[in-house]
């Protein structure tokens, strides 16, 4: 179970969130104010933060600046109400590890709150499910319902990024990337084994978006 | 005084008083220079008068003096006295000098001011005798001849005639100081310049008043305009423009126009954003309602969908409000800079396609390959994602959206295809009309959302100096492309 600490003024939507989030398995701690904030993230352990930008006592970005110059890196996760994307790159700059912009649904929220924990190295979390399909990040195996599926490595690899990515489209690039790193030659190689994955898992189990990337159905 | 001074500092700024400074100095500009020349011109003029004069009159003197040389030194110092008196209009023995003179003396020597100075000198070569006039003491230059010359004496100049006779052995010369030039040129230049001086008070005057009345259109045209109630909107009568203010007065109308439209829009966009604003949270309130005395499961859930529905709708409009009222109010102050729009695009779709997806719309995007552009990333994402939005609201289940990229030839352009009904040509017109909605989806249903996607993208391209522009595929559907 993963600790969040929420930062949000707002006492109508952080009790919305609080609640939301400890339906969905989070312990959640609530504070409205930077300077109680800034006293918890002292004492307290926490998994990941998420963090209103503008707060009374002390500024969400001024806690954040603050609290990185002292050596603290664990995930934070900037939730705004201002303009997408000025905010982007100061918070960004400011050492927030994603941002999204309100209003956001509870589920899109906890999806970028597992994203972020995991860029971040924290271990996975849970296993991924989709579609009848079952991805053990930890013990490396894959289920299509209860039979124990055989992937190679770098299937297993596209098959957890398409799953981890969910609704969103993963672009080719990005899962090259993932195979070979930055400097990757570009080949067709994803289109093999995407085909390799499609072979197991039927034909319209991941769909391609022509010159994007793929996405799982 | 002090109200005569605050007054010409108020009127320093006006173009009547810039005006009437000018062409006084003008004025006063030219009267100099014609004074110039004229003084100049009588001067020379003058000169050749007076030296004629004097060469005559040294001629008639030297003619009685040469026709008595058989007489004595002192009878030839008396002739030249006396002709030197006489030049001078004094009595004999008079001197100009002299402390006690009768009225009628000073009189006389007044009368003749100008004529006294005149110096005579007879040089006989032959018998070493030189004879001069006693009045001054002058040095003549040893080569003096025949003909004029000058000499200085002191602060005096004077203009000397001079013969010389070979024949007898005689030299005469006659001298005129140059003051008596001097004055009556002065007298002359006078002439010339107090009647300017004389002129030039009432000259600005004049002006004042002239260029006053000369500029009184424009008075005009400024008090019509200074008196409007700040919501009158009319024209400014074309009765009040001359030639030189009407484009002056038609570009104010212009503006005045555009100012109209604007204001029309205006109003009409609050009312529909007030309209649109309320609908959805009303919406919410009655779906809270349902589930505050929800009898079923069913009940709940359904209720539920449709507040996260209103809530959805709501988060759009709130998102386009914002996105044009930023648009419109910075106006153009975007940096440019590089970047690649193909990745822009690649990533937009990865965000959006899951919404086509969902309604088994096939995607695509082509060519694959990198395009580097100079332009404001920004804007074009607002672009993308508004075009986009409206493809995949527009098309029917199963249907297609292409996002063409086309760079060649150094021009870059980009445009979004779907297979949705396309547009009437009288649809076309309004299609970025802010609230503007019009097309039916596919299933002939309502769509939800409203028109102001398009409106934004519109703008965005304005800001950029690019074209949007709809038009209707051949093989059915929209076809919108965004050229620069």
């Amino acid at each position: 179970m993963l600790s969040l600490l929420l930062i949000e003024d707002d006492p109508i939507l952080g009790q919305g969130m609080q609640i939301g989030l400890q339906q969905r398995d989070f312990l959640v701690e609530w504070v409205k104010d930077g300077l109680v904030a800034r006293r918890q993230l002292r004492h307290g352990n926490f998994d990941c933060v998420l963090l209103d930008l503008q707060l009374p006592g002390m500024d969400g970005e001024q806690l954040l600046r603050e609290w990185r110059k002292s050596g603290n890196t664990v995930p934070v996760l900037i939730i705004t109400a201002r303009d997408a994307i000025s905010d982007r790159v100061s918070g960004l700059d400011d050492g927030a590890d994603d941002y999204v912009v309100k209003p956001v649904s509870i589920d899109e929220l906890v999806a970028r709150v597992r994203a972020v924990y995991r860029r971040k190295g924290g271990a996975p979390v849970s296993e991924l499910k989709h579609a009848g399909v079952t991805l053990d990040p930890i013990g490396h195996t894959v289920r299509l319902r209860e039979a124990e599926v055989a992937l190679p490595s770098a299937e297993f690899k596209i098959l957890q990024t398409l799953m981890e990515h969910g609704r969103r489209v993963s672009t080719r690039e990005y899962l090259e990337r993932t195979l070979y790193g930055y400097d990757g030659a570009r080949s067709n190689t994803i289109e093999v084994h995407i085909h390799g994955l499609r072979a197991k898992f039927g034909k319209s189990f991941i769909k391609t978006v022509r010159g994007v990337g793929y996405i799982l159905a | 005084m002090r109200r005569l001074i605050e007054t010409l500092s108020r009127a320093r700024h006006t173009l009547r008083f810039r005006l009437m400074l000018l062409v006084a100095a003008l004025f006063v500009l030219a009267a100099c220079l014609a004074g110039y020349f004229v003084s100049r011109h009588s001067i020379h003029e003058l000169d050749e008068i007076l030296n004629a004069n004097l060469a005559q009159s040294a001629r008639s003197v030297y003619a009685v003096l040469s026709g008595e040389t058989e007489k004595n030194t002192s009878q030839l110092q008396d002739i030249i006295d006396r002709y030197s008196n006489f030049q001078s209009g004094l009595p004999a023995g008079l001197q100009e000098h002299d402390d006690e003179l009768s009225e009628n003396e000073e009189e006389a020597l007044e009368l003749v001011g100008y004529q006294r100075q005149v110096y005579l000198r007879l040089v006989d070569v032959g018998a070493d005798i030189v004879i001069s006039s006693l009045d001054y003491t002058l040095e003549l230059p040893a080569t003096a001849g025949n003909g004029f010359f000058t000499l200085q004496e002191g602060s005096h100049q004077w203009v000397f005639f001079g013969i010389d006779d070979q024949t007898r052995q005689l030299r005469f010369f006659m001298g005129q100081r140059g003051d008596y030039r001097s004055e009556l040129i002065d007298e002359a230049s006078e002439g010339v310049i107090a009647p300017v001086l004389f002129i030039l008070p009432l000259l600005v005057y004049a002006l004042w008043w002239a260029i006053g009345r000369g500029m009184r259109p424009l008075q005009e045209l400024s008090t019509e305009i200074a008196l409007r109630k700040s919501d009158n909107l009319a024209d400014v009568p074309q009765s009040l423009a001359t030639a030189e203010t009407r484009p002056v007065v038609d570009a104010l109308n212009d503006l005045l126009h555009r100012l109209k439209k604007t204001l029309q829009s205006e109003r009409r966009f609050t009312a529909d954003a007030s309209h649109e604003l309320r609908t959805p949270i009303a919406a919410m309130r009655a779906q809270i309602g349902v589930l505050q005395s929800a009898r079923s499961e069913s009940e709940r859930q359904v209720a539920v969908a449709q507040m996260d529905k209103a809530a959805v709708q709501m988060t759009r409009l709130v998102d386009d409000l914002l996105s044009l009222a930023r648009l419109d109010h910075e106006g153009g102050v975007f940096e440019m800079a590089r970047f690649d729009l193909h990745q822009l695009l690649v990533e937009i779709l990865a965000d959006t396609a899951v919404l086509a997806l969902d309604r088994d719309i096939e995607i695509s995007l082509v060519p694959d390959e990198n395009c580097e552009v100079n332009s404001v990333q920004r804007l074009h994402y607002l672009i993308i994602t508004n075009l986009l939005s409206n493809a995949i609201k527009f098309t029917p289940v199963g249907g297609q959206i292409g996002i063409v990229i086309n760079n060649s030839q150094g021009r870059v352009s980009y445009r979004v295809e779907d297979t949705g009904p396309g547009i009437s040509e009288h649809d076309l017109k309004h299609i970025a009309e802010r609230f503007y909605r019009s097309r039916t989806s596919s299933s002939g249903t309502e769509v939800d959302g409203v028109g102001l996607g398009l409106s934004i993208a519109l703008r965005a391209a304005q800001l950029l100096n690019a074209e949007l522009s709809f038009r209707n595929r051949d093989s059915g559907g929209l076809c919108a492309e965004v050229t620069w």
